[in-house]
């Protein structure tokens, strides 16, 4: 099948670049720094995975890429485009070059609107085609996403999908505009193992073939690395080691990043027993007296590393100087890690 | 001892198509297992969850087949004898639950109004439980103050597990309890949960849809497929090889994160529509072992040494199809 070359375009040249990009939220009962001078590129037709846990900030960037939030330090740009100063009347038409994909496909669809409705109006609102180009068009992209045979799916409404078809369908949506970035949140992680790979390989191929970059967000290195380039692990808002993926993965330097890698779902690594437990809490062997120190971070007691580096609260290396002064991004072109005691 | 037999659970809708969500399960879970239940979204895990449970509205459905407990049938006990057994003897933690607490209300009271109903007196003793129970979940006793919003998600899991505790029941089911969270908190509360189970004994049904979450938390395996349990085993066998081609596709999903090869694979293919009649193997269409008979026979469970199978690959070489 072939796209559209005058909606599909294959020249992106759009490069996303954020700089020292900092997020405070402020309220009475307390100061959240969601980031903290993030610096990365996304360079036009890359998938850039942002993996980190609950908390650390990955929608909150994912929110100010998209011009929905505006940073409280720094700048976000994406080809011409300075986001952070965009006004309410220009970010209606900034919406058309970065779409979203959320976690949830199915509160993330109108549930009155029929398949080609959802992929129809993106297409009027933001080519400004006709219905009848439109519906061409639309009939086009459900190919692409393989919602086939689209006289069978044109006309069912999302809980007549399964969660497979409700994510192809707001995919077909954040496409349909031919968008120079996508930022996908979390997009296969209420999906089924099984039909996890074809959600990614679907969104490898559209960049391949629309020339789109993508920021993937994950807490899961796994299906990162079967899809990124490159990575960038976040931990409370600090960007705390990024580069090629492969690389990385291979040779991961943060004490954080190990701990993402160990905790994925692994059955044939032989759980040994080790001496820090995942959660941060010293080894527990049995019913620990106090809660693990993640938990006291969230539930906002322990302000460790205001000063100092933010993991040194979970830290087994932690020393001195940890506590001190926070460490910078250090390293290669390919690799680089921010740490006091671990370099590349 | 849990021994569900021959379990059908039939959903009915008001405009024609019904739904047999369960279709015939059988298998049981000796005390102090450590049981996992497996299967793609929308297989029927909830539903025998809450059939075991007894928590179904049986206005809007058809159940049959028999769940003992200690030898007695919970699916002929009347609703107040099911009362008093619900948290007493079996506990679910509810897919979502931890979305579920009241938000009005402090997490000390959503302990205690569990406890006064099942007539468990003294404050003072009530206040000690509860906040041991908040230690077993490496939770700050202080937190009985809390309400539910100001708990993260982690969080708020651990107190669904501990308030699941409260009255010592012997089987706890537990769906989906961890889909939610991410990968670091995931796996804190698998060891925890493993941790409690070898401390205090209860049995654990399990419930994900993540094959390799519950390979590392589970001692046995139950996989479900359209209805059906279609293998069972323990952890370690299963783990040398699948029987089932189900499993197998399953497990051929994951992989090692820092393996040179990175193999990411789905299944093709989609679960069939409970809502048809199916005949044969329910898995026929998307298996790459199938064979004539498996489109004409529905396999049947077959008891293996350790485990158990319903693949006609394995009945034939149990000399022959069928019976
Ligand atoms: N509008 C807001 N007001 C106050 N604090 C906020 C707001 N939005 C986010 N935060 C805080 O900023 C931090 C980062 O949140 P964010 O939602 O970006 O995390 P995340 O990485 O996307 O987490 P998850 O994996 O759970 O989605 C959290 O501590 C959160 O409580
Ligand atoms: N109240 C209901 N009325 C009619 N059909 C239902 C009802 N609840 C569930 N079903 C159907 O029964 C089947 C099994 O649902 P169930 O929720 O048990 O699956 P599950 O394996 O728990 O899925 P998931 O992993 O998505 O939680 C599905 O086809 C579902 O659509
Ligand atoms: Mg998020
Ligand atoms: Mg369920």
């Amino acid at each position: 099948m072939k796209l559209d070359e005058q909606t599909f375009s294959s020249h992106k040249t759009a490069m996303l670049t954020l700089k020292e990009v900092t997020k405070v939220f402020k309220n009475r009962a307390r100061t959240t720094v969601a980031l903290h001078r993030v610096t990365f590129t996304v360079a036009p037709g890359r998938i850039v995975a942002l993996v980190g846990e609950s908390g650390s900030g990955k929608t909150t960037l994912a929110r100010i890429v998209t011009g929905i939030e505006k940073p409280t330090e720094g700048s976000v740009t994406l080809g011409e485009w300075q986001v952070d100063r965009l006004r309410s009347s220009q970010l209606r038409v900034y919406r058309r070059y970065v779409q979203m994909v959320f976690q949830d496909p199915f509160s993330s669809l109108n549930p009155h609107n029929t398949v080609l409705q959802t992929i129809v109006r993106p297409l009027m609102n933001h080519l400004h085609l006709n219905v009848k180009q439109a519906r061409l068009q639309a009939l086009e992209i459900m190919n692409t996403v393989r919602l086939t045979p689209t006289d069978q799916f044109a006309h069912k409404k999302p809980h007549q999908l399964s969660g497979g078809q409700r994510q192809r369908l707001v995919i077909a949506r954040a496409i349909a505009p031919n968008p120079e970035l996508i930022v996908a949140d979390e997009p296969v992680s209420m999906l089924d193992v099984s039909i996890r790979a074809d959600i990614l390989e679907l969104i490898d191929q559209l960049r391949k073939r629309t020339g789109m970059s993508v920021l993937y967000i994950t807490h899961d290195l796994y299906s990162a690395r079967a899809m990124a380039d490159e990575v960038v692990v976040l931990y409370k808002g600090h960007v705390v080691e990024r580069g090629n993926i492969e690389e990385v993965i291979s040779h991961a330097q943060h004490p954080y990043t190990q701990l993402l890698l160990q905790a994925i779902p692994n059955p044939w690594k032989k759980r040994q027993p080790t001496a820090h437990r995942v959660d941060g809490s010293e080894s527990a062997p049995h019913f620990a007296e106090i809660p693990a120190k993640d938990e006291i971070t969230l539930y906002g007691r322990l302000h460790a590393g205001d000063k100092g580096c933010p993991f040194a609260a979970r830290c087994e290396l932690v020393s001195g100087e940890c506590l001190q002064a926070k460490p910078s991004l250090k390293g290669t072109e390919v690799h680089q890690v921010s740490c006091w005691n671990r370099q590349v | 001892m849990l021994e569900v037999k021959d379990l059908w659970v039939k959903y009915r809708s008001q405009h024609g198509r019904s739904v047999s969500a369960v279709r015939g399960v059988n298998f049981s879970i000796p005390d102090g297992t450590f049981m996992g239940l497996v299967g793609e979204s929308g297989c029927g895990k909830s539903t025998l969850g809450f059939a075991i449970a007894r928590l179904l509205n049986s206005q809007q459905l058809e159940i049959s087949g028999s769940v003992l407990l200690n030898g007695e049938d919970l699916i002929k006990m009347s609703s107040r004898e099911l009362r008093k057994l619900r948290w007493d003897k079996i506990a679910i933690v509810l897919q979502g639950g931890m979305n579920a607490f009241n938000p009005v209300l402090k997490i000390k009271q959503q302990f205690t109004d569990v406890m006064k109903a099942h007539g468990q007196g003294r404050a003072e003793d009530r206040d000690q439980r509860i906040a041991e129970l908040l230690r077993h979940v490496q939770l700050d006793p202080a937190l009985l103050e809390a309400y539910p919003h100001e708990l993260s998600g982690g969080m708020k899991q651990r107190v669904a597990i501990a308030l699941s505790l409260v009255l010592n029941p012997e089987l706890v089911i537990l769906d989906e309890p961890t889909t939610a969270l991410d990968v670091i908190v995931q796996k804190a509360i698998v060891e925890m949960l493993q941790e409690l189970q070898r401390h205090m004994k209860f049995s654990v049904l399990f419930i994900s849809h993540d094959l390799g979450l519950v390979l590392e938390a589970a001692e046995r395996v139950m996989v479900m497929y359209a209805g059906k349990i279609v293998e069972e085993e323990p952890v370690e066998v299963l783990l040398e090889g699948a029987k089932h081609p189900y499993t197998e596709a399953l497990l051929s999903c994951y992989g090692d994160p820092q393996a040179k090869e990175l193999r990411f694979k789905g299944i093709p293919g989609s679960p069939p529509d409970l809502s048809k009649p199916l005949q044969g193997c329910s898995f026929v269409p998307r298996c790459s072992k199938a064979m004539s008979a498996c489109r004409e026979l529905e396999p049947q469970r077959l008891e293996l040494e350790r485990g158990a199978v319903a693949c006609h690959l394995y009945t034939k070489m149990q000399g022959g199809i069928g019976k």
